[in-house]
């Protein structure tokens, strides 16, 4: 517990340095491969809406809303979009140069409908990192060009005699843009 | 010129993502039914003195294929005071009657209607196979005719006891009965010697004389 309390305080004075709000929304692509159960694969574009505190060139924590458009049937005759919600801390460095590098971990956790006989929904978690560029045009306006890895999770499906575990990699990048107040 | 430098990490990553392509079929065929299966050859009925049966639940997939769902499904039996159940495995507990076996999961739902043919009144003997007249170990065995209680047709006769039956004996013989139903009676003393076979309400003595 005294380790838990000691890193929010750290976080929190990292935070604090000069940190903003700040949100944002972005655009991009994804490509998901399965890898337990059987294989499948599924690509397609994902919009991205976010808030976060924190600064552009130190930490800053995000959460996100993200959702992923579907163009697969991997679980279903009519699997739809995936709604998700994140939850990241992030890094970014000030290096003089016109773009502030920076680094991002956290988790997510979000669902799909789908439509099969026992269920309707499909709900998943995820373990996210990534890394990417912020790229300042002014102090209240930047750009963001960025790669997420997210390892996904999902509920097991039922068919009555086994239950089939997913788990896959996400790779997607997007580009955005961030207002900060 | 920094710029430049981070193209390279863009353009791989968009040719990463970009090579992505859809599955179109979902790769877990979804459920189809399921069913009782009854694989013996006395479907949809079973002898009053008869040992367990064995009903199957199974799933069938869209696809064509099938799994054995037995332990997964929830089942049902709609009368107890006639078969006894659990898991599909039944025996009847009356003397006659019917009952509906189902399963369900979900939606989803089968059902299978149990008649028990009852032993016929004044039916019940018991047998041995080698003539008793002296003290030793002796194979018995209790047999009855069997009626359709609806129609009160015979529809087997001299059919084996292997349930639902009680075995007495005096002058201190022994009764035992081994996994496979088969009996066996200890004469050990001589004299008179009772053995009493009772299923149901049905009472049957057989007497031997040792000397």
């Amino acid at each position: 517990m005294k380790k838990i309390i000691l890193f929010l305080l750290l976080i929190s004075s990292f935070l604090y340095a000069e940190a903003k709000l700040y949100t944002g929304f972005s655009y991009g692509i994804y490509d998901e491969n399965f890898i337990e159960g059987n294989k499948a694969q599924s690509s397609s574009s994902f919009m991205k809406i976010k808030a976060g505190y924190g600064d552009i060139d130190a930490y800053a924590i995000e959460f996100s809303i993200d959702k992923l458009k579907n163009e697969s049937n991997i679980f279903s005759a009519n699997d739809s979009e995936k709604i998700g919600l994140n939850v990241e801390l992030i890094k970014a460095f000030d290096f003089n140069l016109f773009a502030n590098p920076f680094f991002k971990a956290g988790f997510g956790a979000g669902y799909l409908k789908i439509d099969r006989a026992t269920q309707d929904t499909l709900n998943y978690g995820s373990f996210n990192l990534g890394v990417g560029f912020f790229i300042p045009v002014n102090p209240h306006f930047d750009f963001e060009l960025a790669y997420d890895y997210k390892y996904m999770t999902y509920e097991a499906i039922d068919t009555i005699a086994r239950q089939i575990s997913y788990k896959s990699n996400l790779n997607s990048a997007y580009f955005g843009f961030n207002v900060r107040f | 010129m920094h710029f430049i430098k981070t193209l390279p990490f863009i353009l791989i990553t968009l040719l990463f993502i970009g090579c992505g392509e859809n599955t179109k079929n979902p790769v877990t065929s979804d459920i189809l039914s399921i069913t009782i299966d009854d694989n013996s050859t006395t479907s949809g009925f079973i002898y009053a003195t008869d040992t367990n049966k064995t009903l199957k639940a199974t799933v069938h997939y869209q696809d064509g294929t099938s799994l054995d769902a037995s332990d997964y499904v929830t089942w049902k039996n709609s009368n107890f005071d006639v078969l006894s159940m659990y898991r599909g495995e039944y025996s009847a507990v009356a003397n006659g009657g019917k009952s509906t076996i189902s399963i369900e999961y979900g939606n989803f739902y089968d059902s299978l209607d149990i008649e028990v043919y009852a032993l016929k009144s004044n039916s019940l003997a018991i047998f041995t196979t080698n003539d008793i007249n002296t003290t030793g170990t002796f194979s018995i065995e209790a047999k009855g005719d069997f009626i359709d209680i609806d129609t009160n047709a015979t529809v087997d006769t001299n059919r084996t006891i292997l349930n639902n039956i009680l075995w007495s004996t005096t002058n201190d013989a022994v009764i035992t009965i081994d996994d496979n139903n088969l009996v066996e009676v200890e004469i050990i003393n001589t004299g008179e010697t009772n053995i009493t076979a009772s299923v149901f309400d049905y009472n049957v003595t057989k007497t031997f004389i040792i000397n």
